[in-house]
């Protein structure tokens, strides 16, 4: 990437900047280390050459996924974060298009081992379903009670501190031109296209339930407790973790996109999300753009994005 | 052409908490395919000696034949100069190669030396220091000898002079019966990165110039710097020299640029061996964490240019496993042991010295159980002329009513000096 833009205004900025000269945003660093120190000055052993200690650029760091022109994910560790909690998969079967991206809850114990395992037995369990034939609906429904039971095989030492290991999960299903979508926790699904955009899924936070109460988003913001989840697959989620599920009918030309909080946090909007995103182009570049800007944004989060296109 | 080669020895591994990393760095030169000495290769080897009144007689008649015997055993391709002092610095001859010609001259000169006056060595340097200049690309080596103490008029000259002369050349110190101070040449030797020894007696002179000689000409590689690398937040503790003797060097730390300290390690030549041990204190990690707690590499300049001689890695991980963090490298443990030994054997004169006879005794008899313990003995011997052994391996000892004060200097100034590890 030569050239670098201030995601809030577009104007051209250097590596050496910290503040957009034009509109004083602050320009997120390329971290890659722990310590706050720049991913050059990681030797070749992986230590950083400030701190010491070994950061190797571990191949879960970053990975990316492309199945063909149209299906793709990348997941990065962000700026921030020791590791990639997050994981996703993608599948093609017949004329099926599968799409699982997984975000595992920091809090929890091993949420990068919750969210692997969650999105490959999710991943495995609807390709085998839309093998078989079955109803995109069912097969979802089965796919998450199959990896709810691999999240809580996990074993973890249980106590007051840990929480077991846990994970949010949101699935895509397409055939015909419908999407069935199933999701637990805060990770969601777009439409991105040049008009109506829109947000499929709702999370599965205290945030959205006490706002769909009554409370207005403004006053829900200011808690604490905003950014919690009430839904996930773990050990310790309500038995009745059955998914929330939605179909969409894909209308024309745009992105269906898959992605986990490490992205919306920056751009919840879907409208927004269109105008970063390319239009008309590879699903791996649409990933690539949208993992770069929420990176550029500060990276606070591990960022996973999964995208299926459709020209027409 | 040089061959460096470097290796560490440590426990890697600390329990949860720790943050103390020791590690002790082998580096040993040996001939073949390696670093190519100066280009020049020019060896200046300046002698500098002590002509005050008290060398009078049969000490000054045993200089001017060591010097004697010292010129003609120069290599034709180095170069050499003679500056003698009392209270004031005299050029026998200045610095010059040493061709048939030039030394016949010489010889000729340290005919026509006398004895009388003070002794003001700041001086005596100044005067050395100033030839010296005249070969700046040059491994410059000197040997500096006296029998007495400086006058304390000189002490705050002295420092100024070796603060100029530091780094310039380096400088073994000798001092010749028992009139002269210990710790006065120590810090001499010190600053000029060079030893100190005692020649007993008068006779002993030629001998040990000799030595010198030799191992000045073998110098091969000149200005060679330690160069530590460490972690932001982490503090060097100390950086010893241990073998083949205790050199302090914590406090020559020269910085660099953050993070990065350069020691003093003077001239390298072949087949040499040194030890040096590093104590970093770092931030703990967390249990599994790894850390490169610093970075080791020998390093010498020309004309500006840095060359990398080796480069080593101090390492440092975390772990929950008490089998693995409770062993101690046997490397540093010896040589922690080494620098105990040469502690309590300070300590021990000391105490000595102001009648302390019960501190001494116990001091004195920790030295010897250190000693015997590490198998170094030439130290044991030399603790013998000063306290008699009655169980070694205990450490008790009795001290001796007479001790001959050379068999005492003697002591304080090879106290110093270490075994490697024995070989188990």
């Amino acid at each position: 990437m030569s050239e670098m833009h201030c995601f809030k205004c577009g104007f051209v900025v250097t590596e050496s900047d910290r503040f957009c000269e034009e509109c004083g945003t602050a320009i997120a660093k390329e971290a890659g280390c722990e310590c706050g120190a720049g991913v050059k000055e990681i030797d070749g052993d992986g230590y950083c050459l400030n701190c010491g200690f070994r950061r190797e650029l571990k191949q879960r760091d970053h990975f990316e996924v492309s199945l063909h022109l149209s299906l793709a994910g990348v997941s990065d560790r962000g700026l921030k974060h020791h590791r990639n909690e997050d994981y996703l998969a993608l599948a093609t079967v017949n004329d099926s298009q599968i799409l699982v991206v997984c975000d595992g809850i920091s809090s929890s114990t091993q949420p990068d081992v919750a969210s692997q395992v969650a999105a490959i037995s999710a991943c495995e369990a609807l390709t085998a379903a839309m093998q078989r034939g079955e109803n995109p609906e069912f097969a979802t429904k089965t796919a998450f009670t199959v990896a709810g039971k691999y999240v809580c095989n996990i074993p973890s030492t249980v106590s007051i501190n840990n929480e077991p290991p846990s994970t949010t999960i949101v699935t895509a299903i397409v055939q015909d031109r419908t999407a069935t979508i199933g999701w637990l926790g805060d990770s969601r699904a777009y439409w991105l296209a040049d008009t109506g955009s829109r947000q499929l899924t709702t999370d599965d936070s205290w945030l959205t339930e006490v706002v769909a109460a009554g409370m207005t988003e403004e006053m829900a913001k200011l808690s604490p407790k905003c950014h919690s989840i009430t839904r996930w697959l773990g050990a310790d989620a309500n038995d009745d973790a059955a998914p929330g599920m939605v179909n969409f009918t894909i209308p024309g030309s745009g992105y269906l996109l898959l992605c986990s909080d490490g992205l919306w946090n920056y751009a919840a909007e879907a409208e927004k999300l269109a105008k970063i995103s390319p239009s008309g182009a590879e699903a791996l570049i649409v990933c690539r753009q949208l993992v770069e800007f929420a990176r550029n944004s500060g990276g606070h989060d591990n960022i996973s994005v999964a995208v299926l296109s459709f020209a027409t | 052409m040089s061959n460096f080669k470097a290796e560490i020895f440590q426990n890697q591994f600390l329990p949860q908490g720790s943050r103390e990393v020791n590690a002790i760095m082998t580096i040993s030169v040996e001939d073949g395919e390696g670093i190519t000495a100066t280009p020049s290769n020019n060896r200046v080897f300046g002698v500098i000696c002590d002509t005050s009144g008290s060398m009078g007689g049969n000490k000054i008649h045993a200089v001017k034949y060591a010097m004697s015997k010292v010129v003609s055993l120069l290599p034709e391709d180095a170069y050499f100069f003679i500056v003698t002092g009392s209270s004031r610095a005299n050029v026998v001859y200045p610095v010059s190669q040493a061709t048939s010609l030039h030394k016949q001259q010489a010889l000729a000169a340290i005919k026509n030396i006398t004895a009388n006056g003070g002794t003001l060595i700041s001086t005596w340097l100044a005067q050395a220091l100033a030839e010296f200049q005249k070969m700046p690309q040059a491994v410059r080596q000197a040997l500096l000898l006296t029998d007495g103490q400086n006058d304390d008029s000189d002490s705050q000259k002295l420092d100024t002079v070796l603060q100029a002369c530091e780094g310039v050349f380096q400088c073994d110190c000798r001092g010749v019966g028992t009139d002269w101070r210990v710790p006065q040449l120590q810090h001499i030797a010190s600053k000029l990165l060079g030893t100190t020894d005692i020649i007993p007696d008068a006779s002993m002179i030629e001998a040990d110039f000799q030595a010198i000689l030799a191992k000045a000409m073998s110098k091969d590689v000149s200005d060679v710097s330690l160069r530590l690398w460490t972690p932001q937040s982490a503090k060097v503790l100390f950086c010893k020299q241990v073998s083949p003797d205790i050199v302090d060097l914590t406090h020559r730390a020269k910085t660099i640029k953050p993070q990065v300290v350069d020691y003093p390690t003077g001239a390298w030549g072949k087949q040499e061996s040194r030890d040096y041990h590093f104590c970093i204190e770092v931030n703990p990690g967390n249990v599994g964490d790894e850390m490169l707690a610093g970075r080791a590499s020998l390093l010498y300049t020309i004309n500006g240019v840095e060359t990398k001689i080796t480069d080593s890695r101090i390492l440092a991980t975390w772990t929950d496993d008490d089998v693995k963090s409770t062993k101690l490298d046997r490397t540093v443990a010896h040589y922690t042991g080494q620098a105990e030994l040469a502690q309590s054997i300070q300590e021990g004169l000391e105490a000595r010295a102001r009648g302390d006879v019960e501190v001494a005794t116990s001091l004195l008899g920790k030295a010897v159980k250190l000693a015997h313990e590490s198998g170094n003995e030439g130290t044991t011997k030399l603790l013998k002329t000063v306290v008699d052994i009655q169980d070694a391996p205990e450490g008790t000892v009795r001290l001796k009513r007479e001790v001959a004060d050379v068999d005492a200097m003697a002591l304080e100034t090879r106290s110093t000096k270490t075994t490697r590890i024995p070989k188990s």
